[in-house]
């Protein structure tokens, strides 16, 4: 066989322009464009002359079946010599063992998906990553679930990445790990942020800001000028990280950007600042508007703020209310202000406890959602645990969810645990629907402990054995997520002592044998990582 | 009781990604209120919608892993059979060993007896009426040949028409036709006909598609009418390509080969009512490919005895051709047993394949697939396509519904990889791909 890139002979050149020839003929057909015989030269045009011409439709059948059993034999293969990439490097890390696969295709296959972070993060610890033929999943689920991206990264290994290199659609994978060598080395340092790809850049700077929090910053400062609006705000994103008063003059900067993202970003960091200018523009805004009235009970007085200018823009204070906010423009100007300004200030200022604070606050109707939705979000950037457990306090009562749910995670665990069993003890009646701890458990994002496991199971038992009722429809959807927070090695002891001869067992078993399925498989699933 | 089956094979025997994906999901002891096992089977009782659990039950012992389940699914094998297998590959410690219940000792003898009955057929000396077969043989040619006749004429009356108009014309156009040579016992030409349907709508190059396959049909069509001049050989292909097979137990009494036969993959595909799964071999020491068919209609299962990359000792008898290609299993030595890829006899350059190819055409025009079994290849993307390149940059393009470029790249990271694939003149249709020498976990 000759190669493609030979030229064709005079006999091939021959062969395509009659197998056209025949072509035209066959589309117009052999009454109006008989088909002519070319003259006997060639091995092939001497056996088409073979043929018999009396039947035009038969001669060209017939020149039809040599011809294209011709061309199809004799087709060549097509050449390309576009270069591929580079082939991969071999792995560095171990591959996890072939049961901890058996486990990932299950998750990726839809089964037990929700416990797929989990698992990622036991592969990270042991320094594994995942087996190759699972990439292309396992790159597919990050790109539709963008939360579980930080934990594929760690465990795709260089096959992984080499992959994601090559489809822009896994782009957020494309990112090269970098080493604490080249992070130590300030040449290396500046050549990997000069010259790697976006999401590469991104995960250096926010692993220098762990550790050097002004030499990231410097770096962003270096390139500042030439790079896209979305980059710049998501490199300034990563100062939450090591956020400290030196970052000010460049997030104060930052909010006369020309990007609106970037400048939202920035004046968010500076609220998070113990202190910093924007907090003191915010307080001489605030101060006059709000009025403390030392009567008993003690109220709040609010004038609401007559106009938003460019000033308080600048500061970051949207202008337009968010649809389904609830609150008129000039509310929501304040709600905003007040966000941005430590809610200690006031606490200080009325000389008063948040309880009463907020007591206060809670008087007027008109007011009450403006300086509750204000102090929770000031709270969260704060990280005020004091104001938090005081906000909470008033929503666990009315089972505000949303911000139990906002608020609940920000607290130390054990200050949960003891959160929960405090409400425990104040309505003994086991998990109901309406029972704030049930919520309190639906919030907490932490591993639960022993005790409170067992607690939990406990009320659960009694629950099933003695109530199944529509309300209690609720508490049952909540079991599955239940249990990715008890701890998997308690899986033995939580099967036990279910009141399956209840009359009300039909109701609860199905979600209860789920709960306990995901147990299982949590426990099955991180024993293999514990050799 | 032995289980060699991955989980990777047990998948492959899902009807459909649904019935995989079900099937995932009932893989867990919890979803089972009893699993048994003994020498010979596994069994398990799964809680399903209805009031009565679903039993589930697997001939491990025959080697043509036969089932049963008690649902009334339409799909075989059905989720509950996966889960089962499924659940015994991944954990075999949940099954009880233990004295079948009932339902499946039953089911067992009932198995056996059959077994039993079809040997019994197969030692007893054939009366065969040979005058009865030849007169039916002569009334099904009689038969044929009047179709044909009337096929031949439409086919003349279009080309002396022209084929410009194809494009607007129904389905109808080519199904009518189609249907009157399955009337004329000749479905290898309906197929051939149906097959055409699509043609001329698509896109560039249709005319030449089409006026090749009409090449195809016509010198079929010839070759019928001076059937008797011809080579048996060619006669044999003629007879194949018009739908007249052999009966696999027709060919029981003729000589085979026997050979380590290594399994390089498997094709389903749906033709109307009927499933056809191709499982393509090649012999390691006579350098041979073979291709076994098994047919299911409706409710039947497919062969499933023989699964992709492994490997028997077997003999086999090939149904006659020029290019024989066609093949049933005479006898089997051995169970079969994973396969290692660095002993396949792979050829080294995609010329050297598509030469073979031409050399096959030659032989016999109406092959439609052929096995190709390359070394050192790579995968690439040619835009929205994906294609295999050799050492020397020649390409075959893999067909335009090919989903798995990415997963191919991600087990050979861009190193050179053997490569099984289904060559049909146009596309490969990779059957197998061996990243790496080595069967590894990769």
């Amino acid at each position: 066989m000759t190669q493609e890139t030979s030229p064709p002979t005079a006999g091939t050149a021959q062969h395509t322009a009659l197998w056209q020839e025949l072509l035209t003929s066959a589309l117009v057909g052999t009454a109006r464009q008989p088909l002519h015989l070319p003259p006997p030269g060639t091995p092939i045009t001497a056996r088409l002359a073979e043929l018999d011409p009396t039947e035009p439709e038969r001669t060209l059948l017939g020149a039809a079946a040599l011809l294209g059993l011709y061309r199809r034999a004799g087709q060549l293969p097509a050449g390309d010599t576009t270069p591929a990439p580079e082939p991969c490097p071999p792995e560095e890390q171990p591959v996890c063992t072939p049961r901890a696969s058996e486990h990932l295709a299950l998750m990726l296959g839809k089964g037990h998906r929700e416990v797929l972070p989990e698992w990622l993060e036991a592969v990270a610890a042991v320094g594994q990553r995942v087996p190759h033929k699972y990439l292309v999943a396992l790159l597919d689920a990050g790109q539709k679930q963008a939360a579980l991206r930080p934990h594929i990264l760690p465990v795709l290994g260089r096959r992984g990445r080499w992959l994601a290199a090559q489809n822009p659609a896994w782009d957020y994978a494309n990112a090269d790990l970098i080493s604490r060598d080249t992070t130590a080395d300030p040449a290396q340092l500046a050549a990997v942020w000069e010259t790697g790809n976006r999401i590469t850049r991104q995960l250096l700077l926010q692993q220098v800001r762990e550790q050097q929090p002004a030499r990231a910053r410097d770096l962003v400062a270096t390139t500042w000028d030439n790079e896209k609006a979305n980059d710049r705000s998501s490199f300034v994103a990563t100062f939450a990280t090591g956020l400290s008063t030196d970052d000010e003059p460049f997030l104060e900067a930052a909010l006369d950007d020309r990007s609106q993202e970037v400048r939202r970003t920035a004046a968010d960091l500076l609220t998070r600042l113990p202190t910093s200018r924007l907090i003191e523009r915010m307080i001489s805004r605030v101060q006059p508007l709000l009025t403390w009235l030392p009567e008993n009970p003690p109220r709040i007085a609010v004038t609401l703020p007559e106009a938003c200018d460019p000033a308080m823009v600048r500061d970051g204070i949207e202008p337009k209310p968010l649809r389904h906010s609830g609150f008129g423009e000039k509310a929501w100007w304040l709600m905003q202000m007040l966000s941005a300004i430590p809610p200690a200030f006031w606490a200080q200022r009325w000389n008063s406890p948040p309880e009463q604070l907020l007591t206060a606050a809670g008087h007027d109707q008109a007011w009450r959602d403006l300086f509750f939705e204000g102090w929770t979000r000031a709270a969260q950037r704060r990280q005020d645990h004091t104001w938090i457990e005081a906000l909470l306090e008033v929503r666990f009562k009315e089972i505000i969810k949303t911000e139990i749910q906002e608020l609940l995670p920000l607290l130390a665990p054990e200050r949960v645990e003891a959160l929960i069993f405090q409400a425990l003890d104040a309505d003994t009646e086991p998990l109901h629907a309406k029972h704030p701890a049930l919520w309190m458990l639906k919030a907490g994002r932490h591993t639960w402990s022993s005790d409170l496991t067992h607690t939990i199971l406990a009320g659960l038992r009694r629950r099933t054995a003695e109530k199944g009722r529509s309300a209690d429809h609720e508490v049952r959807t909540m079991l599955s997520e239940f249990a990715l927070r008890m701890p998997p090695e308690l899986y033995a002891p939580a099967t036990d002592g279910w009141p399956q001869d209840s009359e009300h067992w039909k109701f609860w078993s199905d979600d209860v044998r789920k709960m306990l399925d995901i147990l299982r498989f949590r426990h099955t699933m991180l024993k293999e990582f514990q050799q | 009781m032995p289980f060699s089956l991955t989980t990777e094979q047990i998948l492959a025997l899902a009807p459909d990604a649904s019935s995989a994906k079900a099937g995932r999901g009932l893989a867990g002891p919890r979803k089972w209120i009893t699993l048994g096992t003994d020498d010979q089977a596994i069994w398990g009782e799964c809680q399903g919608s209805g009031s009565k659990p679903y039993q589930v039950q697997i001939d491990l012992a025959t080697g043509d892993l036969a089932y049963r389940c008690s649902c009334p699914s339409r799909k075989l094998p059905c989720k509950h059979t996966l889960g089962l297998l499924l659940l015994r590959a991944s954990e075999a410690a949940e099954f009880t060993a233990t004295t079948p219940p009932d339902w499946v000792s039953d089911w067992l003898a009932k198995r056996a007896q059959t077994a039993q009955k079809r040997a019994a057929k197969h030692d007893q000396p054939q009366m065969v009426d040979t005058e009865a077969q030849a007169k039916r043989t002569a009334k099904r040619e009689a038969k044929i040949s009047a179709g044909l006749q009337e096929l031949e004429q439409w086919l003349h009356d279009l080309i002396r028409q022209g084929l410009a108009d194809l494009p607007g014309r129904p389905m109808s156009f080519w199904f009518t036709p189609a249907g009157r040579m399955v009337d004329a016992q000749a479905p290898g030409v309906a197929r051939m006909l149906r097959d055409m349907a699509g043609i001329p709508n698509s896109g560039t190059g249709w005319q030449s598609r089409l006026l090749e396959r009409f090449g195809r049909l016509h010198l079929l069509i010839e070759g019928f009418k001076r059937l008797d001049t011809l080579p048996a050989a060619t006669q044999a292909d003629i007879r194949t390509a018009l739908g007249l097979t052999i009966r696999e137990d027709d060919l029981r009494n003729e000589p085979g080969i026997r050979d380590h036969w290594l399994v390089l993959g498997q094709q389903v595909e749906k033709e109307e009512n009927l499933t056809v799964q191709r499982t393509w071999l090649w012999g390691q020491t006579s350098h041979r490919p073979a291709l076994l068919l098994s047919f299911a209609a409706f409710n039947q299962t497919l062969d499933h005895s023989l699964l992709p990359n492994s490997r028997l000792e077997a003999e086999l008898v090939f149904y006659p051709g020029a290019v024989p290609l066609r093949a049933a299993v005479k006898a089997r030595y051995t169970p079969p047993e994973p396969l290692n890829p660095t002993t396949l006899p792979a050829l080294p350059t995609i010329s050297a394949a598509t030469g073979a190819y031409a050399a096959a055409l030659a032989a016999n025009p109406w092959i439609e697939r052929y096995p190709f079994l390359l070394r050192d290849v790579t995968i690439i993307r040619q835009g929205n396509r994906w294609a295999a390149r050799d050492s020397a940059n020649d390409t075959l393009p893999f067909p335009p519904g090919f989903q798995d470029g990415w997963q191919f790249l991600a087990r050979s990271g861009g190193h050179p990889a053997l490569l099984a694939g289904e060559w049909d003149g146009k596309h490969l249709l990779p059957l197998h791909f061996w990243p790496g020498t080595m069967s590894v976990e990769c």
